[in-house]
């Protein structure tokens, strides 16, 4: 299995350069008042959809930066 | 044995002789031939047995599409020697043979075949089960192919990787595939084209037919000099194709002739489009007794002939199903073999009429609607049995070689792997693809085509195709017009042969399917009626396809029979999945160079002078211990009582800065870090979101918006992306450095550390001036200007020096020189941990794991638990922990003494209960008893508690012991040491 | 920073990696000894590598960087653009950063005062592929589209060389500089050396580099 991603400073790559940041799942829930089942719903709950969906992932052998793409996860591919 | 001389379309060179041996005898073969043509030419005809039943197997294919011909050769087992091109003084041996393949000593397991249905040893031998390893060792050593030997070194020679980046990767080095080359090479695109074979030209370098006033094996010549000459061209030959992957990377790898650098080379395209103009091959006959040394592929015959100037036979049948299968009749006729009759499967009248006419011109025997029905001869074919396909009469032929085929079927691994979407198709009787991934084209005679004129006018097309695909670069694209329309005015696919298999088959004979496995008719019978009906679990149950030659003597037949056996039209029959490599590398190739490319710190040589003996950890290679005491006493005793050096060089070392990079600060460390401060080590700790320890180390506030920052070596290479990651959203403004190589380290340590740094610089280091926790930049020797810092992490007085990597050695001879009075000495990575261990510091991943959260392992003090407002990570988790039951926590032990000693990993239990273990215990000189680190459930975890602790010394074998629960803070408790 | 007070020249500082032929000619610079030639070097036309972690490199970041003009260069607008001034390279690798290269013979300068710079001299090891058959060794090394001909030269790349992250600039065909973490450097240099070995590499010294530098190589 292989794939390519874009990433916006160096363009198209193989996959093996990037690591995964997981879906997007919103900024990081304010604290005050942050009840133990928010927090662990932010954290770990996941739908598992088979249709594109919103990702993070890091260059990391590259440049060093973290961006969203957004890809089906049952081709592997991109979507625009 | 006399060969033949072919003329220009062949490739061995006569002038050169090779010595090889066979079975010990000694053997001559030519320069540019291969392992069978030379064996061939040598008079050999049994090559080998077969797995199961071992019946002599003799030269089938030409391109290894079998194992028949499989060999060991010089020690390397399941060498294709189809493949393998000839060099002086190989010892060949022949595989799954006793003795002589003409004698072998397990030929009579082929009478027994009732005993061996398909399947059988799924059924058989499994009961009882004690005996299956009886068994299976019998199995093993009748049945199977080449044997390794497990002492010998099978990496030898030069092998190498390569990566390229084309904008087209052509697969295929016939006239299709080097007419698309070109036409892509001419629209200004990077062209990769490989070829498996030696030479390009496809079937085309040994066809002598006229085309447009030229033999053909003449016009591929001049196309490959074309395309050898093209600039944009990078062509690549003995270079099979191992499959097709995600958006078009095209896996392969070349072997080496004598004059190349290397052995064997993996490579690797990253292709915008790819060009498949992979050919066609023989579409086996099934017949009866198919598999005899006699029966041939057309191609086989044929090239043996032209391009390896090897006499095929003496007296040769054919029995074949297209144009192409009548040419090679003709043209081996023209060459002086004698060909017994020609049977065309095809009804009369389906011959395309150049070749009728080149028939009728000559005094063979033909007939059409007829096909061989079986083969005649035990060990070798001595005649064959014709029959009419509408049943009827058969008649009895004397011949020596037959060469049979139902017509060819275009090779269609690249495309499967591809991801192509296959179908059959009812006009050519070949799999042909319905949908191609994005940027994959098809062209050549995989396509159905049979005119050369249209085989490369459909490369042409295909090549001025990609063009447009990549775009931009194209000359002329009105020019790429040209090509489709003159490919459309020439001749379409031609109709293929749809025939099955032979007449009269089975009536007590074997008819293969699969060469490889022993796969028959009657297999795929058996296989139907036990309700496993389709190719896919025919596959797994009675081997089709399993063997090296996969699918491509079996793929195509299989199926069709399948259908028909089901009564289903063959349109319906579905091939099974073809998988990568479709080439096979040596395993060497694809263990690759094995480099072992590290981290070293700047001193390692030094400590290598020192006889540090090396560790990997994580990237990089660190002293373990120095010396031939892995238990470290002298070290450790040494930096407690005088002065030892650690190079520390691989820890974490970063600079942040920017407007916000306080806000990233305070995100992603547990402590308030506004509390940092110039000249000042802020101590604290990472976690991840659910509250667990990931990282720890010291912030220096170093100007406005300026930190100089350590972390632990492990996380090094994390910490950026760690940062980025938890402030993704926030759209900060904040760089971050990382200074992890530039900078190295030194940690001087022990009573005696103040007294060594004094003659190294000239600034003031009393306590006073430079006390704990402090951070000073000092200048060292000549003017190297060093970072200190006055941490403590292994218990005692220690100022660690962190300065440019490059001067760094220097530092080190000075450090050494200025401490020889005190007998400093090196310490390593263990001496540490145990030092560290006996202060009650832990180690991320030693002490601390997924289930215990930062206040578990007693680091809870350095939270900030007010504040909510920066979003610490993992702040959420540690409240929601705070007072949860049932967690391990973080306790010092003292063992017991008499007892079998425990050992990291022992566990801690309560009855039969397990309630923790123990991270890291040793016997301790500096306290005189044994101390350990353990995490243990909270209702245990109080001082006093004395708790048992078991571990397996050997299997079954139980060993216990006891030891008190105590603060882990063993060595210097008050911090005095630290701080003197 | 060298040391100068003994006053007298010394070789401090350590490369982080080193070759096994022979010098045939060095020269102390800066507290490094600088192999300009190696034996046997001259005549050879083959691709060679050459160690250049001696040449000064900084670090700039700043969420402005586009409208800055760091040590006097223009920042490149694009990423992966390449600046070439004098004997400064200056690389674009992000939004908000760029690397500066010390490379050519010309003045070498202080590390300037604002807070965006971090010198990185001793964080790299830098090497150079200078020669015919540069990319057929490198075809060895990476998968990276290092001859890209959509792409105009100088360009970097930013990625993994042997499974090492690397910032690699090609200057042209016979012409490829790159740095990475200096920790790999030793054990980096002999597996390139050892890859390269099939395609002719072998190691150079800096004088060879500065020829080809000087000739201010582009693709044609």
């Amino acid at each position: 299995m292989t794939f390519r991603l874009t990433c916006p400073v160096c363009g198209k790559r193989d996959v093996y350069e990037f690591t995964f940041g997981g879906q997007e799942r919103g900024p990081r829930p304010e604290q005050d008042g942050l009840s133990a089942e928010e927090h662990f719903r932010w954290t770990q709950f996941r739908l598992i959809p088979n249709e594109p969906q919103e990702e993070w992932w890091y260059h990391g052998q590259g440049c060093g930066v973290w961006f969203r793409t957004t890809r089906d996860p049952g081709t592997n591919r991109e979507v625009r | 044995m006399s060969r033949l001389r072919p003329g220009e379309t062949c490739r061995v060179d006569f002038s050169r002789p090779l010595e090889f041996s066979f079975l010990g005898r000694e053997m001559t073969g030519y320069a540019g031939d291969t392992v069978a043509s030379a064996l061939y030419g040598a008079g050999v005809r049994i090559f080998g047995r077969s797995l199961k039943y071992h019946r002599p197997r003799g030269l089938y294919s030409m391109e290894g599409e079998s194992a028949n011909t499989f060999m060991s050769i010089d020690g390397v087992p399941n060498e294709c020697a189809e493949t393998t091109e000839l060099r002086a003084g190989m010892a060949i041996e022949p595989q799954n043979v006793r003795g002589d393949p003409g004698r072998d000593r397990f030929g009579f397991l082929d009478a027994f075949d009732r005993l061996m249905p398909a399947g059988f040893y799924y059924h058989l031998f499994h009961r009882p089960y004690a005996l299956w390893p009886l068994f299976q060792s019998g199995l093993r050593r009748m049945a199977g192919t080449g044997v390794l030997d497990p002492g010998a070194e099978y990496r030898n020679g030069v092998r190498t990787e390569r990566y390229l980046n084309a904008d087209v990767a052509v697969i295929g080095g016939g006239p299709a595939g080097m007419a698309a080359a070109l036409a892509a090479g001419e629209s200004g695109l990077r062209v990769c084209l490989f070829e498996r074979r030696g030479r390009l030209g496809g079937q085309m370098t040994w066809r002598v037919r006229d085309f447009e006033g030229e033999p053909l094996y003449r016009r591929a010549g001049a196309l490959a000099a074309r395309v050898r000459a093209a600039e944009n061209v990078n062509v690549f030959t003995r270079s099979p194709v191992t499959g097709v992957w995600g958006e078009n990377l095209v896996t392969g790898f070349a072997v080496g002739t004598e004059d190349d650098p290397f052995r064997e080379c993996h490579w690797e395209c990253r292709a915008t489009t790819v060009v498949v103009a992979a050919g066609c091959m023989d579409r086996p006959l099934v017949f009866n007794h198919n598999d005899r040394p006699g029966v041939m592929q057309v191609g086989t015959a044929w090239r043996l002939a032209r391009t390896y100037g090897v006499r095929p036979g003496k007296s040769v049948a054919f029995s074949v199903a297209d144009d192409l299968g009548l040419e090679a009749a003709i043209d081996l006729d023209d060459m002086g073999v004698r060909i017994r009759f020609i049977a065309d499967a095809r009804e009369s009248g389906q011959q395309g009429p150049e070749v009728f006419d080149a028939l009728c011109d000559r005094a063979i025997p033909f007939f059409p609607g007829c096909a061989v029905s079986r083969a005649v001869g035990r060990k070798r074919v001595r005649g064959c049995v014709l029959r009419s396909l509408k049943g009827g009469r058969s008649r009895r032929f004397r011949c020596d070689l037959l060469v049979a085929n139902a017509g060819m079927q275009p090779r269609i691994g690249i495309l499967a792997t591809a991801k192509a979407r296959l179908a059959y198709c009812t006009h050519t009787h070949g799999y042909q693809p319905t949908e191609l991934p994005p940027g994959v084209f098809v062209a050549g005679s995989m396509t159905g085509l049979r005119d050369p004129r249209s085989i490369e006018a459909s490369g042409r097309v295909a090549g001025y195709g990609v063009a447009e695909w990549c775009g931009g670069r194209l000359k002329s694209v009105a020019g790429a017009r040209a090509p489709a329309r003159e490919a459309e005015a020439l001749p379409g696919p031609g109709a293929g042969c749809g025939i099955i298999h032979a007449p009269a088959i089975g009536r007590g004979a074997k008819a293969f399917v699969d060469l490889d496995e022993d796969g028959t008719y009657k297999n795929v019978k058996e296989s139907i009626a036990r309700g496993l009906d389709v190719p896919e679990l025919a596959k797994r149950f009675a081997g089709f396809g399993l063997g090296p030659g996969q699918y491509r003597v079996a793929g195509q037949n299989l199926a069709m029979i399948m259908a028909d056996l089901r009564g289903d039209p063959v349109e319906t029959a579905h091939p099974t999945t073809v998988r990568p490599p479709l080439g096979a590398p040596s395993l060497a190739t694809l263990a690759g160079p094995g480099h072992d490319v590290h981290k070293r710190t700047p001193l390692h040589s030094e400590l290598a002078g020192r006889g540090a003996v090396f560790r990997r950890a994580g990237a990089w290679q660190r002293a373990r211990h120095f010396g031939d005491d892995p238990s470290c006493r002298d070290e450790i005793r040494n930096v407690r009582t005088n002065v030892g050096v650690l190079d520390s060089s691989p820890l974490g070392k970063f600079r942040i800065h920017g407007p916000d990079a306080l806000n990233a600060l305070q995100r992603v460390y547990m402590s308030d870090m506004s509390k940092a401060r110039p000249g000042r080590c802020k101590y604290s700790a990472m976690c991840n979101d659910m509250g667990q320890l990931m990282d720890d180390g010291v912030v220096v506030a170093e100007g406005p918006g300026d930190y100089y920052f350590t972390t632990s070596s492990a996380r090094a290479g994390d910490t950026v992306e760690w940062f980025r990651f938890h402030t993704r959203h926030d759209d900060w403004d904040y760089n971050l450095v990382n200074l992890t190589d530039v900078l190295g380290s030194l940690n001087i340590a022990g009573p005696n550390a103040r007294r060594v740094l004094e003659r190294l610089t000239r600034d003031n280091v009393s306590n006073q001036a430079f006390p704990y926790l402090a951070c000073r930049r000092i200048t060292v020797g000549d003017g190297v200007e060093a970072r200190c810092l006055r941490l403590g992490f292994v218990g005692e007085l220690s100022f660690e020096l962190h300065a440019p990597a490059s001067y760094v050695p220097y530092l080190w001879d000075l450090v050494m020189e200025a401490g020889a009075d005190f007998g400093i000495r090196p310490f390593g990575l263990e001496a540490q941990n145990c030092l560290r261990a006996e202060k009650g510091h832990v180690i991320i991943g030693m002490e601390s794991e997924q289930r215990v959260t930062l206040t578990d392992i007693g680091m809870g003090w350095m939270w900030d638990r007010e504040d909510t407002v920066s979003k610490k990570v993992g702040a959420p988790a540690l409240r929601a922990c705070d007072r949860q039951p049932g967690r391990l926590n973080l306790v010092g032990l003292r063992v017991e003494e008499g007892a079998k000693a425990p050992r990291d990993g022992t566990l801690v239990v309560d009855g039969d209960k397990i309630v923790g273990y123990v991270c890291t215990t040793r016997s301790s000189d500096t306290l005189g008893w044994q101390y350990g680190l353990a995490l243990v459930h909270r209702e245990h975890a109080f001082p006093g508690r004395r708790i048992h602790l078991c571990h397996e010394e050997a299997p079954g074998q139980r060993v216990t012991s006891t030891a008190f629960v105590m603060s882990p803070h063993f060595y210097d408790p008050r911090g005095e040491r630290l701080r003197s | 920073m060298t040391p100068q007070a003994s006053g007298r020249p010394r070789a401090f500082r350590r490369s982080p990696c080193s070759f096994d032929s022979k010098p045939a000619e060095t020269e102390l610079r800066g507290g490094w000894t600088v192999v300009l030639r190696y034996e046997g070097e001259d005549g050879h036309p083959g691709p060679r590598l050459v160690d250049l972690s001696h040449r000064r490199r900084w670090d700039f970041q700043d969420s402005g960087v586009a409208a800055l003009r760091p040590m006097g260069l223009a920042v490149p607008e694009r990423f992966g653009e390449v600046g070439a001034h004098g004997p400064l390279v200056i690389n674009r690798m992000n939004r908000t950063q760029v690397a500066i290269w010390h490379l050519g013979t010309g003045p070498l300068p202080d590390t300037p005062e604002e807070t965006g710079f971090t010198e990185t001299t001793d964080g790299h090891c830098l090497l150079a592929f200078v020669g015919d058959g540069v990319p057929e060794v490198l075809e060895h090394l990476t998968a990276l589209d290092l001859f890209d001909p959509a792409r105009a030269a100088p360009f970097l790349t930013q990625g993994p060389v042997l499974h090492v992250p690397c910032q690699v600039v090609t200057f042209a065909p016979d012409l490829v500089v790159m740095t990475l973490a200096r920790g790999y450097g030793k054990t980096f240099a002999e597996a390139v050396l050892a890859s390269g070995a099939i395609a002719g590499l072998r190691p150079g010294g800096e004088r060879v580099f500065q020829r080809a530098f000087a000739e201010g190589k582009r693709f044609s």
